[in-house]
């Protein structure tokens, strides 16, 4: 069976489906639809070979042989649990907007477009094809934001779809100067690969990953490329900022991963060290500027900057071809770890503060206080996420950030430590909005809430679930993802050397 | 050539059948268009579409021939004007069917598929001259017949302005290229393409880039390469909606193909360098289209500046052939994707204007609910012609990067994806006007058969010729070949 294709066009039927469906009938078909594909994916997670070298589930079929491109899908231990991540998140996305009355049909169906391009970017190993749907996880958002997005909606989607398409364009050359200069074109990642068109760190290595690096940081994002993220993310409606920082937000990390590291190896060596230093910047700018935010989705965006600062260093670290493989695996590891978990724990996040807005029409971190008392679920669920995003032992976060730590350490140890006063900074911040928001007296405007309903609950349930068990029993996803790290860290060629 | 003892070697006139049947098509329609009672004038379409859709067969027919020239070297059968014939063929039946409502009850109804069919005939013609005379000729045909329709509502003051400007500027940019081609002719003793490339090396160098620079000055005009676009926005506003569509796309093509042909069959590229000097006329054209096309609020002067920035890209096939295989191709799949995604968004225009009455882009608003078919395929439109994928824009755009690039023009192609993006801002416009801006009415529109069928064709194409390019890519890289000598 092409289980890969099912899950990558399953959404987009489904998304067929709910437009022309009864609008009582639409959100239903959205539900079903993001809970076979979730069940699809968490399948082939399942039925992963673990340790097996290479793609799996692959799928072969010719797309536009005279240009060299073809539909070739595939994936492994690093991109399937991000295909799972995104299964998953949709679902709940779905669950959580169940009330939506504004448009629903066209509002369920973009989130399932939406998966069909996060998933598709997941899955393909030819470039072309990477590109398009890289490109089809745009439109929706676009929409999302625009249409059901807070009072600064449209300028907010045009700058994230602006921004965002300047990256990918310069990811375009990228791709295209790779076609050109392998023999014979082609589109198809592994062949580039194993053909390595252009070993060393000249010019021309140096501008494609320069090309990649543009694309994928500003998606990450990474500091000074952040600016579309803080818009976007505060005036999308919740379920759009989750899916935006759970799932839009690792493409920049994977296609780092998948695109860049493999193809040029020698140029992003020579670039590692300014691109970790560059990681380090925004961890603590990231967190600093969260400190600072008296607009508690504002903060949980800017959080989202410290913590895929975290997945560059790790990747920057796996770069160095120099350093001993094991650190640089566990850089690796760390850095797509940390992706999952961020996923997880940031969409928790932001389902938290929209439930937040949902009753108080306010993000103002000033207007509250001493809400645990009056909402117990919330209050804790609220804690429980913070302790997570602040990277505590024993939950999924801190199985990424240690991992990327230790294996920087081996790296660059002077970045290593300088990372660290992010996580200080992270946990300030946390543990201060915490303290104002949740401890004290009921102000004013803190009264009057209702704890969350059931709806509310199972959609953060899973979400806990998951952090708790990913920070106990990191192992069944670890041992998927390291498999694929060492032999990506062992194949990459040493030039020169 | 041993090859050739296979190919059919068809007697002189059967070489332009398809061009003689438009030419009696034309006479047909003349004839009887004016005097068609006012209830038939209809039959005057009928009859055009008819014979547009007829005219298939023979140039279907030519497809499989081998390069070959006619009438003593003047014209071209080669697989680059069997392209053409059918793209523009394809392009003047679309416009057909777009005009069909536009025009009911107006004055020269009858007259109007008469003068699409005449200008469908002189670009196919134009787009296989394979001399300077007769290019000459068929610019200024292809002219005429422009100007007539872009002024066919002579009562119209807007109109009236278009088709001046368009005349002014026309006739200017059509004397200089005489003059260019009056040069070339003095340089080199010869007009025939192929007879100038062998004596062209043994001329005078700066005589000759003298007269090839005032030479594009007539075929920049029909391209609408800057500096000579500025008619663009003026006529493309002031014209019928339809006509704007075909002079968007036709004239343009047909210019491509006739500047590809002079320069690749006549001019030697190392010493005049005229890769370069394309390629920067390429940068500019986009560059200053899609800046121009920033701040517009009429979607007409809007697609017009975009058309502009579309040339832009066009001209990067141009640039790179004879040094990338991608080169020609590309221009010519763009061609498709272009004719597709352009036709379809004046399609729309065409009947945005008819429902509200409005060219404005203030007519827009929330059309998203008015109106969901049309907004929906717009937004198609305008994502492609932004090179958004899966959509046709995107593989063309992809492949004239590809081209520019290995061609060893990867700074073009860096200046095509500046350019990329930045169209992205005003393709936008309309989008956001019509999804997240309240309706300012709520009537609903409804659209004529005939261009709901126009915008149909678009649709499917923009949207198959984008996820399934394989049979275009191929289509592309067969009709790249041209006759050279």
């Amino acid at each position: 069976m092409p289980w890969l294709s099912l899950a990558i066009f399953l959404p987009l039927v489904g998304a067929l489906g709910v437009l022309l469906a009864p609008v009582r009938m639409a959100r239903w078909l959205a539900l079903g639809t993001s809970g076979v594909v979730l069940l699809l994916s968490g399948g082939l997670f399942a039925a992963l070979e673990r340790g097996r070298p290479g793609f799996q589930f692959e799928e072969h079929a010719a797309w536009v042989p005279s240009l060299g491109a073809t539909y070739r899908l595939g994936v492994d231990g690093i991109s399937l649990p991000l295909i799972v991540l995104t299964a998953f998140l949709t679902l709940l996305a779905v669950v959580y907007s169940w009330n939506v009355v504004d448009r629903a049909r066209p509002y369920f169906a973009l989130f399932l477009v939406l998966e069909t391009g996060l998933i598709g970017t997941f899955s393909v190993l030819d470039l072309l094809l990477f590109y398009v749907f890289f490109e089809i996880s745009l439109v929706p958002m676009y929409f999302i934001i625009g249409i059901w997005g807070h009072e600064n909606r449209r300028y907010a989607a045009l700058k994230f779809f602006l921004y965002t398409r300047v990256g990918s364009l310069a990811m375009l050359l990228s791709i295209l100067a790779l076609y050109l200069g392998t023999s014979p074109r082609t589109f198809d990642l592994p062949s580039i690969v194993a053909a390595q068109p252009y070993p060393g760190t000249g010019l021309a290595p140096s501008l494609i990953l320069l090309g990649f690096f543009l694309a994928f940081a500003i998606k990450l994002p990474s500091f000074p490329f952040h600016s579309w993220l803080p818009d976007a993310h505060v005036e999308a409606p919740t379920a759009g900022s989750v899916l935006l920082a759970g799932v839009l937000l690792k493409l920049g990390g994977y296609g780092l991963i998948r695109l860049a590291l493999p193809t040029v190896p020698g140029a992003f060596e020579r670039w590692a060290l300014p691109i970790a230093i560059l990681a380090v910047v925004s961890a603590i700018y990231g967190a600093a500027v969260a400190l600072a935010q008296p607009n508690l989705k504002r903060m949980v965006a800017f959080s989202s900057i410290n913590h895929m600062g975290y997945v560059l260093l790790g990747i920057a670290s796996a770069a160095v071809l120099g350093a001993s493989p094991e650190a640089r695996a566990a850089a690796l590891n760390g850095a797509v770890v940390q992706m999952v978990a961020h996923g997880l724990i940031t969409g928790a996040l932001f389902f938290l503060v929209g439930m937040l807005y949902d009753r108080a029409h306010s993000y103002e971190i000033a207007k509250f206080s001493g809400l645990w008392a009056r909402l117990p679920i919330y209050g804790s669920l609220v804690a429980f996420m913070f302790f997570g995003s602040l990277g505590l032992p024993g939950l999924a976060q801190f199985v990424g950030e240690f991992q990327v730590f230790l294996g920087t350490l081996g790296v660059f140890p002077a970045l290593a430590i300088l990372a660290l006063l992010g996580v200080v900074l992270t946990t300030a911040m946390f543990l201060r909005t915490l303290q104002r928001m949740f401890f004290g007296d009921s102000a004013e405007g803190s009264t009057g809430f209702k704890d969350l309903d059931r709806r509310e609950v199972w959609t953060l349930a899973p979400l806990v679930l998951a952090v708790l068990v990913l920070g106990v029993l990191p192992g069944g996803l670890l041992s998927a993802i390291d498999g694929v790290s060492t032999a990506l860290v062992r194949a990459m060629p040493l030039p020169g050397r | 050539m041993p090859g050739m003892a296979k190919m059919e070697m068809a007697p002189e006139l059967a070489r332009v059948i398809p061009e003689m049947w438009l030419a009696g098509l034309v006479l047909v329609l003349f004839g009887m268009g004016p005097f068609l009672p006012a209830r038939r004038k209809g039959w005057a379409w009928w009859l055009a579409l008819g014979g547009l859709l007829g005219a298939f067969v023979p140039t279907l027919r030519m497809l499989t021939w081998q390069p070959q020239l006619g009438f003593d070297g003047a014209y071209a059968v080669d697989p680059l004007g069997v392209f053409f014939k059918l793209l523009l063929l394809a392009t003047t039946v679309v416009v057909l069917l777009a005009s069909r409502d536009y025009f009911r009850g107006m004055p020269h109804e009858g007259d109007i598929p008469g003068l699409l069919v005449l200008l469908a005939g002189s670009m196919i013609l134009l787009a296989s001259s394979n001399d300077l005379v007769l290019i000459a000729l068929f610019v200024q045909l292809v002219s005429i017949t422009s100007y007539v329709l872009v002024g066919v509502w002579k009562d119209e003051p807007l109109a009236n302005e278009a088709s001046l400007k368009f005349f002014l500027f026309g006739s200017v940019s059509v004397t200089v290229m005489l003059y260019g081609m009056s040069l070339l002719f003095g340089a080199t003793g010869t007009l025939n393409l192929q007879e100038m490339a062998r004596r062209l090396p043994q001329a005078d160098l700066s005589i000759v880039v003298l007269g090839l620079a005032l030479t594009l000055a007539g075929y920049g005009f029909k391209i609408s390469m800057a500096p000579f676009h500025v008619w663009v926005a003026d006529t493309y506003q002031g014209a019928p909606t339809p006509v704007t569509a075909l002079l968007s796309i036709g004239p343009k093509a047909a210019g491509l193909a006739v500047l590809l042909r002079t320069l690749a069959v006549a001019v030697p590229p190392d010493e005049t360098n005229w890769p370069a000097a394309v390629a920067a006329m390429a940068a500019l054209t986009m560059t200053v289209g899609n800046v121009l096309a920033l701040r517009q609020t009429n979607i007409k002067r809007l697609l017009a500046y975009s058309s502009i920035g579309q040339a832009g890209f066009l001209l990067m096939g141009v640039a790179a052939a004879g040094r990338d295989e991608l080169s020609v191709p590309a221009l010519l799949f763009y061609l498709v994707a272009y004719l597709a995604m352009n036709m379809g968004a004046f399609g729309v225009a065409t009947a945005v204007e008819r429902g509200s009455g409005s060219v404005e882009l203030g007519g827009y608003d929330g059309l998203g609910s008015r109106a969901p078919w049309l907004a929906g395929t717009l937004t198609l439109f305008l994502l492609s012609l932004a090179g958004m994928p899966p959509l046709a824009g995107f593989i063309g755009k992809t492949m004239l990067f590809g081209a520019a690039m290995g061609a060893g023009f990867a700074w073009l192609a860096a200046v095509a994806a500046a350019n990329s993006a930045l169209s992205l801002y005003y393709y936008l416009l309309p989008i956001a006007r019509m999804y997240l801006q309240p309706p300012n009415g709520s009537m609903p529109f409804r659209t004529a058969p005939a261009l709901a069928l126009a915008i149909g064709l678009s649709v499917a194409a923009t949207v198959l010729v984008g996820v399934l390019p394989e049979p275009v890519v191929s289509l592309a890289r067969s009709g790249a070949r041209l006759f050279v000598g």
